[in-house]
């Protein structure tokens, strides 16, 4: 039987930064990725913080031939159909901290294809277009895992970041799925455009469209663009299955406003792939995500930040850290489960878990201030905090050497302010939406502060 | 220009090498017929006949393995393996 020191279990983002730092400390390696070639079973074209090359500093040199950086972010709030009224619309250039290491659009089957260069590089081998079936165990202890290609691979131990809906995890004991009300499905379109028609766009960047509760992302390439539609958290399946409503309907009008057509029409896109895929939205980062011989990382660990739910950053934070803990049990010839909650334990600690800092105020807040979408109230508000908040983001990055991370912390710093300010606009609103709005300015001004400065804070 | 996404212009964006055997089946004794795998799959592959949900025989050819169906299927009667390595949905631009 083959024996490896870890296998790690798919070869995105987690799985990729888990076997490069495995390697690179020495172990023996084996990525399994049911993908005939890396990138086949990944989706949604992605935006690449400065966060990232700040804390990978190996993806500083990366230059993918089809990425690029956009000029700009922009914001468009737009009025519920029929109207589509451009009611907030704002633009903010790439700070000084930023164009030290600047926010890059990428396709993610050309980004994890660097990743797992990297990976091979350091030592790593991978296995394509094998899936992985079960677990091996012995004496209740994961000792290996089982592939359809008739292998049983055995290892120290299993790093599974095999995504949303993870095999590994049901095998492994951890749970049989997630919760559908902490899962959004996000359908997204990839279209081509010539190079020229982009090189002129004025956007040109990471473009953010909302309408109500459902929101679009797009990521403008080289060569193409892709427009994400992302339910905020009142949109998980659970929601939708309450509403008895599809998703793909509502992602189709946040392509309708005229600035989104303009800017498509401009571009000359062309769709040329759809996908849904889903995605974890938590509002407190996952507990069960390791047992006696195998970790769980990046979506497979229900990792992505409850602010935004990017998760590319926090599966590649989330495999490195996996990996460093692997090396440790390892050389300790100890790999069970009480060893490896110093996993969970760093990763709670880490960027990674601050982010779930003030989580549930954060989604709190989503469930409240869309519960009314379609009102004028609703979409002034919203408007609103979004400035604040996306004001707070940038900061979050200026200046660079600050190690607070990330946009969480910084938007929960602005919490207390903006419940002032709500304080202020409540008598402008309508009585229906007043109270729910009091209550939630109450929380912000108040108790709340004091848990950020106990865990967060400084 | 007008963007729509009707089931045939899904079709036409996506790539899918066939399945060579089953991954995806409806558990017709645990199956209630609530439809909500309905609800959620975007391909249109489920249906409710005679109160259990029924998965489309050419599943094999256009599911996007998102497994929306199940994580919304209340008594676990979906049953959601994935496609043999190397088989099933390539996201070509990704």
């Amino acid at each position: 039987m083959q024996k490896y020191d870890i296998v790690v279990v798919g070869g995105g983002p987690g799985g990729t930064l888990a076997a490069k730092t495995a390697a690179e400390k020495g172990m023996k390696v084996l990525v399994i990725e049911r993908g005939k070639e890396i990138g086949d079973k990944i989706v949604s074209g992605a935006i690449v913080l400065p966060k990232m090359f700040r804390d990978f500093p190996f993806t500083r040199t990366m230059n993918l031939p089809r990425a690029r950086i956009p000029r700009a972010g922009y914001f468009g709030w737009f009025e519920p159909p029929p109207s589509y009224e451009t009611i907030y619309y704002t633009i903010s250039a790439t700070n000084p901290a930023q164009q030290e290491y600047p926010t890059q659009c990428v396709y993610m089957k050309e980004f994890v294809g660097f990743l797992a260069d990297a990976a091979k590089a350091a030592g790593a081998e991978f296995r394509m277009a094998t899936l992985v079936t079960d677990v091996l165990r012995k004496d209740g202890k994961i000792t290996g895992v089982v592939t359809d290609k008739g292998g049983e691979i055995q290892s120290d131990i299993v790093i599974a970041s095999d995504g949303v809906l993870s095999l590994m995890a049901r095998k492994a004991g951890l749970r049989k799925k997630w919760d559908p009300w902490g899962v959004v499905n996000i359908p997204s379109l990839t279209f081509s455009a010539p190079e020229e028609r982009i090189a002129e766009e004025e956007l040109g960047g990471g473009v953010w469209t909302v309408i109500g509760a459902v929101a679009n992302y797009c990521c403008i390439f080289k060569d193409g663009l892709h427009m994400g539609g992302a339910n905020f958290p009142p949109g998980t399946l659970g929601s939708r299955v309450e509403l008895r409503k599809g998703v793909v309907a509502d992602y189709l009008k946040l392509l309708e406003p005229k600035p989104i057509k303009d800017m498509l029409k401009r571009l000359e896109a062309k769709p040329v792939e759809f996908s849904m895929h889903p995605l974890t939205w938590f509002d407190e980062m996952p507990k069960e995500i390791y047992t006696d011989g195998l970790m769980l990382v990046g979506d497979a660990a229900g990792v992505p930040e409850p602010f935004l739910a990017s998760g590319i950053y926090e599966a590649m934070y989330s495999g490195r850290l996996a990996a460093e803990v692997a090396a440790e049990a390892i050389e300790n010839g100890d790999t069970s489960k009480g060893f490896l909650k110093l996993y969970y334990d760093r990763l709670e600690a880490s960027p990674v878990g601050q982010q779930f800092v003030g989580g549930k105020q954060v989604r709190a807040m989503f469930d409240l201030l869309l519960a009314g979408q379609g009102a004028r109230e609703t979409a002034e508000l919203m408007r609103f905090m979004m400035a604040l908040v996306w004001g707070a983001w940038s900061g979050t990055m200026y200046p660079a050497s600050v190690t607070v991370p990330l946009m969480i912390p910084a938007f929960m710093n602005h919490l207390p302010i903006m419940g002032k300010v709500l304080g202020l606009y409540l008598p402008l609103v309508s009585p229906a939406l007043a109270k729910p709005l009091s209550r939630l300015a109450n929380e912000l001004a108040g108790g709340m502060m004091k848990g950020l400065m106990t865990k967060g804070g400084e | 220009m007008e963007i729509t996404l009707t089931l045939a212009d899904k079709k036409k964006l996506m790539t899918v090498e066939k399945a060579s055997k089953d991954w995806l089946r409806v558990n017709t004794d645990l199956c209630t017929g609530c439809g909500n795998c309905a609800i959620v799959c975007e391909m249109n592959l489920f249906s409710i006949r005679r109160g259990k949900a029924r998965l489309s025989p050419s599943y094999k050819e256009w599911c996007y393995e998102c497994g929306g169906c199940y994580l919304v299927c209340e008594p676990d009667a979906i049953e959601f393996n994935y496609p043999p390595g190397g088989e099933g949905v390539i996201f070509v631009y990704g």
